[in-house]
C-alpha cells in the first residue's frame, strides 16, 4: 500500500474524533493527534482500535505509546502490513 | 506535582467500546488486567480509573518534562478507595483524590497548598476563567512549554497550572 493511501485512510479514521478542523484540513505526516488535532485521550484508544480493524493488524501497547502523530502511525502501520 | 482530569459521564457513554477487552487492555496495566480478569468493570469504575490515570499522567509528565505520550497502561493504580487512590509509575508514587457524581468524575493529585477550581461548568471557563486571564490589572498569561505542559505567567513569575476539559465540564488546579 502506498504511503499516500495509508495517510488517506488514517485521515478517515481520525475524522470523527478531531476537535481542530483547520489542523485536520492541513493534515500531514507531522500532524500530532494530541496537540494539533486535539483528539481527546479516550478517543486515541478509538483511533488505535480503528487502525487495528482497518489494516487488520495488532498494535502492541509499546507501539501505541509512539503513535501520537500521523508520521509515527504511518511508520508502524507500514512495518506491520509489509 | 499537579495533574487533574474530569470525565463528563454523558459524553463517556458515547464511548461505546469502553467495556470491550480490546479497549481495556490498552488502558490497564498488565497487573490490573490480571486483577480484573473475568470481571467486567462497571461504567463508573472504569472511567474513575481512567480519570485517576490521566491526572497522574499530567503530574508525571510535568515532573519529568516528558514528551507527550499515550501510555495509560504504564500507570498502575495500586490502591483505590471511594475518594483516595495511589498510583505508581517509573518508581514514583502519586496520591490522587477523586470525586464522583452522577454527571461527572473528577480526579486530582494531592499536594500541599494546591487550589482546585471545581465549578466544573464549561460556561465558567468562558465567563470567569478566560476574562480573568484577560484582565489587564493582573496581566496573567497562559502558556505551554515545548512539551505542551501549561503554566500561568505573571510578569516574571511562572506558576504551574493543570487544566482539564471534557464535554460540559472544566476544572483547573494550581
Amino acid at each position: 500500500m502506498k504511503k499516500e493511501d495509508i495517510i488517506e485512510q488514517l485521515k478517515q479514521i481520525v475524522k470523527p474524533y478531531i476537535q481542530n478542523q483547520s489542523a485536520f484540513e492541513n493534515l500531514s505526516a507531522e500532524t500530532n493527534f494530541i496537540s494539533d488535532l486535539e483528539i481527546n485521550s479516550a478517543h486515541l484508544v478509538d483511533v488505535i482500535l480503528d487502525v487495528e480493524d482497518k489494516f487488520d493488524i495488532r498494535i502492541e501497547n509499546e507501539e501505541m505509546e509512539q503513535m501520537t502523530s500521523v508520521g509515527a502511525s504511518l511508520e508502524i502501520i507500514q512495518k506491520k502490513i509489509e | 506535582m499537579l495533574g487533574n482530569d474530569v470525565v463528563d459521564l454523558t459524553l463517556a457513554k458515547h464511548q461505546t467500546r469502553w467495556n470491550t477487552a480490546s479497549f481495556q487492555e490498552k488502558v490497564l496495566h498488565p497487573v490490573e488486567t490480571e486483577k480484573f480478569k473475568n470481571k467486567v468493570l462497571s461504567f463508573t469504575a472504569f472511567w474513575k480509573i481512567w480519570s485517576i490515570k490521566e491526572s497522574v499522567y499530567k503530574a508525571h509528565q510535568r515532573e519529568k518534562n516528558h514528551l507527550p505520550k499515550f501510555n495509560p497502561f504504564h500507570f498502575l493504580v495500586e490502591e483505590i478507595s471511594e475518594k483516595r487512590s495511589r498510583v505508581c509509575v517509573e518508581g514514583l508514587q502519586y496520591e490522587v483524590l477523586s470525586y464522583v457524581s452522577s454527571n461527572l468524575i473528577y480526579s486530582f493529585t494531592k499536594g500541599e497548598n494546591v487550589y482546585s477550581f471545581q465549578n466544573f461548568e464549561i460556561e465558567a471557563k468562558n465567563s470567569l476563567f478566560i476574562p480573568d486571564l484577560k484582565r489587564s490589572d493582573i496581566n496573567l498569561k497562559l502558556s505551554k512549554n515545548q512539551n505542551g505542559i501549561p503554566f500561568l505567567n505573571q510578569q516574571n513569575k511562572s506558576v504551574p497550572i493543570s487544566l482539564t476539559h471534557h464535554g460540559k465540564y472544566f476544572a483547573y488546579l494550581y
